[in-house]
Order: C-alpha cells, then structure tokens, then sequence
C-alpha cells in the first residue's frame, strides 16, 4: 500500500518540478534570444541614423518605445561619455552610468544575465561606430527586461501542477485502497476456508479460483489435505486391526478357559491340552506385540539407524542357517546364488529383520508338498540387488498391491495354520525404505512369487 | 511579597535602560571611502571616520587619501597613479577639485567611475552640495566640448536594471500653459515611476518636470518645491513648499493657470473629485496674491484652449 503511493507520488512530483524549472529557463532564453536580436538591430540603426549625435530621432524614440512595450522592459542608451541620452522611463535621463555591466561593456564585454532573485534579465550591448573601420564603441545599450510575466506563468504552472498532484495523489490513495482489498481479498479467502477446516466445521476441498495463484495455492493445498485425511484413515484401520489381533487371542482364551471352568470333570489330558493352547495363544499375542513395537520403531526417522558396513554375502548366509531348520520342516529346498562379494553400509539388524521376512513367508507359503526358494545377490556401483524366489502358491493379482499393509492377509481361512502376525512385509517395506531402497513383488498364482530388493551401496542421509 | 515584587520590577527597568544606554551609539560621522574592485570595473566602499570634523580639514584629508589602496590592499584606488587633485576651492556649497592634465587620458569607463566615486564621496560633507571637476584649470568637458558641470548624486546612476520591476507606467495627461501664460495645454504622456509611491505623486512630480510638446511652456518653475501629496477619499492634499530662493521661472504665468495645471493634471489622470492645496501645511494662506486656498478646488475646462 505505502510502495503504491510512493511509487506512484514520487515520480509525479519529480516531473512536476522538472517540467516547472525547464520551463523557466527555457522561457528566460528564449526571452534573452529574441531581446538580444532586437536590441543588435536597434544599435546597427542608432549608428546608421546617427542618434548618438541627436538623441531626438523620432524613428529611434518610436522603436525603443515600441520594444519597451512589448518586451516590458527598458533601454537606456548610453553615448561615449558614458552619459544616459535615453531612458524609455525618462527616469535617469543625462546621468552618467556607474554600472558594471556598462562599464564592462566599454572595454568590450557585453553582458547578457538573468536574476530570478530580482527577476529581471539584464544585458548590454556594444554600440560600434559601422562607418570608421577600427569600429571603436561609441556607446552602450543597456537593456532591462522584467521577467514578472515568466514568473506568473511558472506560479500558474506550479499552482496547477501542484493541484494536479493533489488530485492525483488522492486518486491515487483511494484506488490504492480499493485495489489493495481487491488484490488481497482472494488470500483473505483461502485463509478463512483454511481456518474453517482447521475448525472442522467445513469438510470438502477449497476452491478460490480468482488467481492463477490462489488456484494453485488452493490446489496444492487440497492434495496435502488429500493425503493427510489418508493418513488418518489408514492410522484409523490400522488401530482397528491392531485391536482386533490383539484381541483375536484373547478371545481364544477366554473360550478355552471358560470351557474349562464349566466341565469341572474334565481329564487331565483335556486340562494339558487346552493349556498349552493358551500357552501358544499367548505366544501368539506376545509375537503381535513384539512385531508390532519393531514396526513402530522402524516408522521413526531414519537418524535412529546404525550403520555399519557389513558383508551382505555372509549375512545372507547367516540368515539361511537359521531359517534351514524349518525349511528343511517344510521339505523346502534353499539354495543360494552369490554373484559377487558385496559390502554395503546399512544397519544389520534392520536389513536382517526385513530379509528374514521375505524368506520366511517364501518357505511359509510354499506348496504343501514342498519346493524350493532361491535366493541371489548381484551389485553394481551404486546398489546391491537381492531377489528371493520360490515355488510357492502365489499372490492373486488383485492382492498384490496391498501385501505390504500391515494384517493384510491374502487367505484369511489359512492365515490361522500358517502363523505370523500379518506385519512381516510391513517391516520389511519399512526398514528398507529406510535405508532408501526399493521392494518390488512379481507373482503368478499357482507358480510361485519373486521378491527383488534394491539397497543403496552407500548410506545417504 | 508585594514590596519585593515592586523591589524587582524596578531593579528590572534600571537594569534595561541601563542596557539601552550603553548599547555602541552609531559614530555620528561615518563616511565611506570609495575605491575600485579587482576587476576595476565597480565601486566598493570602505567605511572610515575622519580624524577632523570641521570641512575643510574633512577635505584636506579626503583629498590626501586619494592615490592610496584600501587598507587591505585588496581595493584599488579611484585615482591612477598619475593623476593627481592639484587643488581645491570650496566656492558656497560647491566644490571644486582641480585634477593634473592626465585626467583626460583615463579610458571612459574608469573616467565614470572616477567622477562618480569622487562625488559620492566628497558630497558625505558636510557644507557641500555639488562638486564639480578642473582639468589643469578648465572646466571638465565631454567629448563634444560640452561642459560637465557641478554634479550631485543625481548625476549617476547604478543598476538600473535591478529595480525594473519596481517601476510602473501611467498614461497622464498633464496640463502646460503657452508662452503667454494666459491658457492651459493639455499633453498625454506614458510615464514610468517607482510603484511605491502614489501615482498623484508621480503626476505632480511630472508635472514640475516640465512640457515636453513644443509651443508649451512650464508652469512652475523652481519656486515651489513638492512636500507631500497625500489621497483621502476623492480628496488629493498638495503640499507645496514656497520658501524656497523665490525663483519665478515663469513670472508672466497666471495665478489661475498654475492652480489649475495642478488641479486639472490631478483630477484628469489619478480620478480624484477635488484638490486641496497647501502652502507649507497650511490652508489659510493665499497663493501668490489673488487665491485663497482655503477650500478645495474642482476640475476647471474654462481655461483649456
């Protein structure tokens, strides 16, 4: 608002004054140009008329009366004893002159000046005697001009001027105001539609189409909104899944306790066997629990990883020792394909965690007669890339896209014989998307399914 | 309480004359000396108190100053080196300085401000009223043999220019007599004169001027001098002067004729009903002998050709 008004008043009363001055002074030149003219003619025929001699030329008189009207000035002119033989006021008639200008002019300057202090210009101009060849100065012109009429243009001018930039200044304020407000009036808009959700009495996008601007503001802001309402929809389910694992458990207990309770004669071996049910229900819960904590953490910033740099050949082999005891259960075959030796910075706990879940639901979800999973590790500059394949029964293809959400399950009737707690592919989507990397499924229902990971080589922050 | 206040009040006063009195009092007989700018081309003044204060001392040393830069040496002197005051003589008021034959060589705009400075200075005495030049014993003369003459501060001028719009023209119409005395003449000028002052003023003033037109002659002549002239409604209020050296310049010129040159000039030019006039301030008195001046006069056409 006030960089509207100085831009727009600055410039204007920068103008205003330069009009104003250039205007005077081109008004005084032009003035002393023509005077000047005038005055060079006149002394060429006060020689020629020899008025020098007799100051009662009719012819002269006339003329210096005539210009003195015209330009409102006054000529004196001054013969060669330095005497005044006229004076178009009549005022200082036959008085010897004393000025400057007069006396410079003698000795050959003449003298052209104007003073606005006391606004008049002022000028001599040499007299020569035309017939004699030395041309010696018989005289001197002096001649005054008033510049009061120059003056009262330019106070004119500047009053009008001034007038003007009063006009223009409050013009300018007020359209400055009204433009201000119509300017500023979509964001006042984007901001209460903001405030209102941020309220929560207003649900549905917000759309403030006066501006390119403001639609892309308003747009940018909807797709935050989007997402943020995703977010909260997924923590939503998320919390009614996890409450219905947990208590899925529990459930089971309380029936095969309550079944208990109700049959006080039950033998012995029921009594065992309902016990180590409730005994494997609470491992079961305790899993969920421990799975649960480990996803929690791996949503955390990746700052909490620690990196070492470690051998990714080893640790895979590692990890196939330990998982050989229930592959070999489940009449699954391992085998291991290592390209290369590859060392990577990552953090062995986490890759570990997300490794041993692919394999494990590999072998898992294996065909029950048994098969195969094959592991290989190749690398080149920048990323180590592990693909984990198996004979197993496959992904439906509607399902692939959700495997990664946390209880998702494909078979929900089998999910109760296979165990797990329905976070396994989430944890490892996690604690690779730490680590900057990539999981990506393939799979053919019937056939088997092909996880491919790909880990950066050097940790980035 | 009340004494004290009085107490202070008092001792206040004393103490404020007392400041009045002792405040530096303007030296009576300040004179400026004249000398010449650098560039020799306008007068400077220097101010100087005379040791003297009787007038022909005052001159004597005025006169012995001549020749000499100021005191700072930054002013030239009036006077070159080789002109020198040969002598002086103080005839009445008028004094007359006689300058070695050199003068006549000076180049014209040196000569003027010579002449003008010299005058300035020598008319700040007391006692003299007019100087006039001697070269080698002559009277000075311009360059066409003329005599310069006594000359007065009126004898010079000095930026003309600067006052220019101080000045403002009249178309007048003033009446003059013929040669007989007997009729009035009316001739229309344009006059400048100085805005400050009344345009009844500048009539009168112009009046006392003179005709201009051939044929006419003056109406008064140098024995009655301008006081005042003074507007109050449609009056105009002449003040004349007559003590003057009773001059006549035009003895044969009718009472009448000159009473109405003014009244009729007044009446004509500034739209003024009636014209009072006064000899010295007072009403009751008679112009020269036949008119009384007690009342006012109206505008008179019986005289006009």
């Amino acid at each position: 608002m006030v960089l509207l008004f100085i831009m727009g008043i600055v410039p204007a009363l920068i103008i205003e004054n330069v009009v104003v001055r250039s205007y005077e002074s081109r008004a005084v030149s032009q003035r002393t140009v023509m005077v000047k003219n005038q005055c060079d003619i006149l002394a060429d025929q006060l020689v020629k008329r020899g008025y020098m001699n007799n100051p009662t030329d009719e012819v002269i008189n006339a003329e210096c009366d005539m210009l003195t009207n015209i330009y409102n000035g006054r000529i004196l002119v001054i013969n060669q004893d330095d005497r005044v033989i006229k004076d178009t006021y009549n005022l200082d008639l036959g008085k010897t002159s004393l000025s400057q200008e007069v006396i410079d002019c003698f000795s050959g300057k003449e003298t052209s000046l104007y003073d606005d202090e006391h606004q008049y210009i002022e000028m001599t101009v040499a007299i020569r005697n035309t017939e004699s060849r030395a041309r010696e100065i018989i005289g001197v012109l002096l001649i005054s001009v008033s510049t009061v009429e120059i003056n009262n243009s330019k106070e004119i001018l500047e009053t009008r001027g001034t007038l003007t930039l009063g006009i223009a200044i409050v013009l300018i304020l007020i359209l400055g105001l009204i433009l201000s407000r119509v300017l500023v009036q979509p964001f006042q808009k984007i901001t209460s539609a903001i405030e209102g959700i941020t309220d929560g009495y207003q649900d549905e996008d917000i759309s403030v189409p006066d501006y390119v601007e403001t639609e892309l503001i308003t747009d940018a802001f909807n797709r935050m909104l989007t997402r943020v309402k995703t977010v909260d929809d997924t923590r939503d389910e998320f919390v009614s899944n996890v409450s219905h694992e947990l208590k899925t458990p529990l459930a089971s207990m309380k029936v095969l306790a309550d079944s208990l309770n109700m049959n006080p004669d039950a033998p012995l071996e029921q009594y065992k066997e309902f016990m180590k049910d409730i005994s494997d229900e609470i491992d079961r819960e305790n899993q969920i629990i421990s799975d649960l904590l480990s996803l929690v953490r791996m949503d955390k910033n990746a700052a909490d990883l620690n990196i070492e740099e470690i051998s990714i050949n080893e640790e895979l082999e590692q990890i196939l020792r330990r998982l050989e005891p229930i592959a070999s259960k489940a009449n699954v075959k391992l085998y291991l394909d290592s390209f290369r030796p590859v060392t990577a910075e990552v953090d062995e706990t986490k890759l570990t965690l997300a490794l041993t879940n692919v394999i494990e639901n590999a072998i898992k979800y294996n065909k029950p007669e048994g098969g195969w999973v094959r592991i290989s590790l190749n690398a080149d500059r920048k990323y180590f890339y592990v693909s984990i394949a198996d004979s197993g029964i496959g992904i439906p293809e509607d399902d692939v896209d959700s495997i990664f959400e946390r209880f998702y399950r494909v078979d929900k009737s089998h999910s109760r014989d296979i165990g797990g707690t329905g976070l396994g592919l989430a944890i490892t989507k996690s604690a690779i998307a730490m680590h900057r990397g990539a999981i990506r499924v393939n799979s053919k229902l019937g056939e088997g399914t092909t996880f491919s990971i790909r880990i950066p080589l050097m940790h980035v922050v | 309480m009340k004494k004290k206040i009085i107490l202070t009040t008092v001792f206040l006063m004393a103490f404020m004359s007392a400041c009045s009195f002792y405040e530096p009092l303007e030296p009576e007989n300040v004179f400026s000396l004249y000398y010449l700018n650098e560039d020799q081309n306008r007068l400077e003044t220097v101010p100087y108190t005379p040791a003297a204060d009787e007038t022909v001392p005052v001159l004597d040393e005025l006169i012995a100053n001549q020749g000499r830069s100021s005191e700072d040496g930054k002013l030239y002197s009036l006077l070159p080196k080789e002109v020198k005051i040969t002598g002086s003589i103080l005839d009445g008021t008028t004094l007359i300085l006689d300058f070695s034959p050199q003068y006549k060589e000076m180049p014209i705009g040196r000569e003027a401000l010579v002449r003008g400075g010299i005058v300035r200075e020598f008319l700040q005495v007391d006692g003299v009223d007019r100087v006039m030049f001697t070269v080698d014993g002559e009277p000075l003369t311009d360059s066409a043999g003329d005599e310069i003459g006594a000359m007065t501060t009126e004898s010079f001028v000095e930026n003309s220019a600067e006052t220019i719009n101080t000045y403002q023209s009249a178309a007048m119409t003033l009446y003059f007599t013929d040669p007989s005395g007997k009729t009035l003449i009316p001739e229309t000028r344009k006059v400048y004169y100085i805005s400050s002052e009344p345009l009844e003023r500048a009539v009168v003033d112009e009046l006392f001027r003179g005709p201009r037109m051939t044929g006419s002659s003056p109406v008064f002549g140098s024995e009655y001098t301008v006081l005042s002239v003074v507007t109050q409604d449609d009056t105009c209020y002449v003040n004349l002067n007559s003590s003057g050296n009773g001059i006549t310049a035009a003895p044969n010129v009718d009472e009448k004729v000159q009473i109405y040159a003014l009244v009729n000039s007044l009446t004509e030019t500034c739209g003024v009903e009636q014209v009072q006039i006064t000899l010295d301030g007072e009403s009751n008195r008679m112009f020269r002998k036949e008119v009384s001046l007690s009342a006012p006069f109206t505008k008179n056409e019986e005289l006009t050709e």
